[in-house]
């Protein structure tokens, strides 16, 4: 049931999470006050064209944009941009900005996503730029005509995708890895080799086991990066992909719980019952894993989102998703369903030489994730097997004659 | 532009000016049209833009790639004139385009 005491429903942020969350509780019929503010100048925006599509110059700003300027209007949601908070009032329920406005609250949500990690012997470094918002992007995109060589930190999603647009636009391209494999932290040996020789097969250089000793620079731009083994890398421009913080320190000195992430139950709720967090800012517990986590994806944020409005409307919870993400980088697409940690051994489908094949990862007897490389039937099933839990087993995907769709057929007559 | 029609599960139909060169799903998302998500963007890896196109256009809209055939394979609620939206680009040639949204995505 609709709590009808609650009119007055306050987002911090307004990006992914925020703009679903608007959407999603007006769907459900909330009708009261509903603000949503965001520190960046732009309405609430997808992000992962900025390091595919945008960056390459194939998708306009406005097309980034998640709603056009008369949702706000027609849904009632009043959008405060450029508009930072600084501060929650738990007693009083109320949240300050940083121009000197006090908003109630019945119910909070922080959707205050995160923020690039940055190294700080790199801070006030001109010809140093990390990738998270819209400026990002379009600073690196003005600067593309004058780069001749880029370093990429971070052998991650976000650094690979970019280094891959870079490339193509005839940039000299180093990743600098300090583990001795790509993507380290969010899939497999199999996946990783198989980025490993694409980057390199498009002349990408990549450095694994490698140490930064020191970032050169003459006077406040950097010239250069010279490695522990000695060897200096000359570079127009460094982009720093190691990794994101959550941001939630506002939460934090409001005397919320956090540790990785701001803590949260089953229906994105913090340990005070009014606020609630969402996103990529929230540490969640998810089915199936003993352990809380902290998800950095769109269909996470989409997720935490319609959960938390659910709750909010006292709609019942929604059925589990399985997490899952994509990444674009030249003409391939991976997508991911599952969580590939713990694992302890994988099967490969399809033909790994020829650019199309999935690791179906299995912690025992139990599968727990796909990487499908260019092979959407892989996905789809594993992530319809995952979100049923339907018991695949390593056996029943042995015989490469039989389609995924046979697969998941037969396991759904079991 | 081009007119585009969505008709939602209920039977309300919603007509739009979409830009050419635009997809239809993006149409659909400048217009705030209630039943496609969109949740990857365009990059024909959610299937969360599943429209089903009227017959007539049916050529007109052209077939779909490899990948975005294995991902209405496994949709479903898939049907002959199935479609993702976002790999359906707007032309001058799909004027007056009707596409219906399954009423799974509400
Ligand atoms: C370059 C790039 C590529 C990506 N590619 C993919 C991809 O291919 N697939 C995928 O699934 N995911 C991808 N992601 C991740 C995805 O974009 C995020 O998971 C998603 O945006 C999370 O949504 P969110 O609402 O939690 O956070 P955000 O979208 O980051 O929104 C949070 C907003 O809160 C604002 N904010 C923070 N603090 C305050 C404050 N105190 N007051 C007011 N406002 C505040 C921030 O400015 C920000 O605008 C990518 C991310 C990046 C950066
Ligand atoms: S928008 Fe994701 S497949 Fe079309």
């Amino acid at each position: 049931m609709l709590d009808l005491s609650v009119n007055e429903i306050v987002v911090i942020g307004a990006g992914q999470a925020a703009i679903q969350l608007a959407h999603s509780l007006r769907a459900k019929g909330y009708e009261g006050a509903l603000h949503l503010i965001g520190a960046e100048a732009y309405p609430p925006y997808q992000r992962p064209p900025l390091s595919k599509a945008f960056l390459k110059g194939e998708m306009e700003e406005a097309r980034l944009y998640l709603k056009p300027a008369s949702f706000y209007e027609t849904k009632n949601v009043s959008l405060h941009l450029g508009t930072e908070v600084t501060g929650i009032d738990r007693d009083g329920q109320t949240v300050a900005t940083k121009d000197g406005q006090t908003l109630p609250y019945d119910r909070l949500v922080i959707a205050t996503g995160t923020r690039p990690r940055q190294l700080p012997e790199l801070e006030g470094l001109d010809r140093v730029q990390v990738m998270r918002g819209i400026d990002d992007a379009k600073t690196l995109k003005d600067k593309i005509p004058d780069l001749r060589h880029v370093t990429v930190l971070g052998g991650g999603y976000i650094g690979l995708e970019a280094a891959a647009v870079l490339r193509k636009m005839g940039i000299e391209v180093t990743v600098i890895e300090r583990m001795p494999r790509l993507l380290a932290r969010v899939t497999g040996d199999e996946i990783s080799a198989y980025f490993k020789s694409l980057h390199e097969s498009h002349g990408v250089e990549i450095l694994f086991d490698a140490e930064v000793e020191e970032f050169e620079h003459a006077g406040s731009a950097l010239t250069g990066i010279r490695m522990q083994d000695g060897r200096v890398i000359g570079t127009d421009l460094l982009l720093v992909g190691i990794g994101v913080l959550p941001n939630q320190e506002l939460a934090e000195a409001a005397g919320l719980e956090v540790s990785n992430g701001i803590h949260v139950d089953a229906d994105a709720r913090t340990n005070d019952p009014n606020i609630y967090a969402i996103g990529d800012c929230s540490f969640r517990p998810l089915e199936g894993r003993e352990a809380p986590l902290r998800l950095e994806s769109v269909p996470n944020a989409i997720e935490q989102a319609e959960i938390a409005a659910c709750h909010i409307t006292g709609k019942p919870r929604p059925g589990y998703e399985p997490p899952w993400f994509w990444s674009d980088q030249y003409d391939t697409k991976i997508q991911t369903a599952g969580l590939f940690t713990p694992h302890t051994h994988t099967v490969i489908r399809g033909d790994v030489a020829g650019g199309k094949f999935a690791v179906f990862y299995f912690a025992g007897d139990d599968f727990v994730a796909v990487d499908a490389v260019n092979d959407p039937q892989s996905f789809m099933a594993g992530k319809q097997i995952l979100k049923a839990g339907l018991p695949l087993k390593a056996t029943d995907l042995q015989d490469q004659t039989v389609s995924m769709m046979d697969i998941l057929k037969s396991l759904k007559n079991q | 532009m081009t007119k585009i029609t969505y008709i939602h599960a209920d039977g309300t139909e919603q007509t739009v000016d979409a830009e050419d060169g635009e997809s239809v799903m993006e149409a659909a998302m400048q217009n705030d049209i209630e039943g496609i998500l969109a949740e990857c963007g365009g990059a024909c890896a959610c299937a969360t833009c599943h429209v089903y196109v009227d017959e007539a256009f049916m050529d007109k809209v052209g077939t779909p790639s490899d990948m975005e055939e294995s991902m209405l394979e496994f949709n479903d609620y898939r049907q002959d004139n199935s479609r993702l939206s976002c790999q359906i680009k707007v032309s001058p040639a799909l004027e007056g385009l009707k596409v219906v949204i399954p009423e799974s995505q509400y």
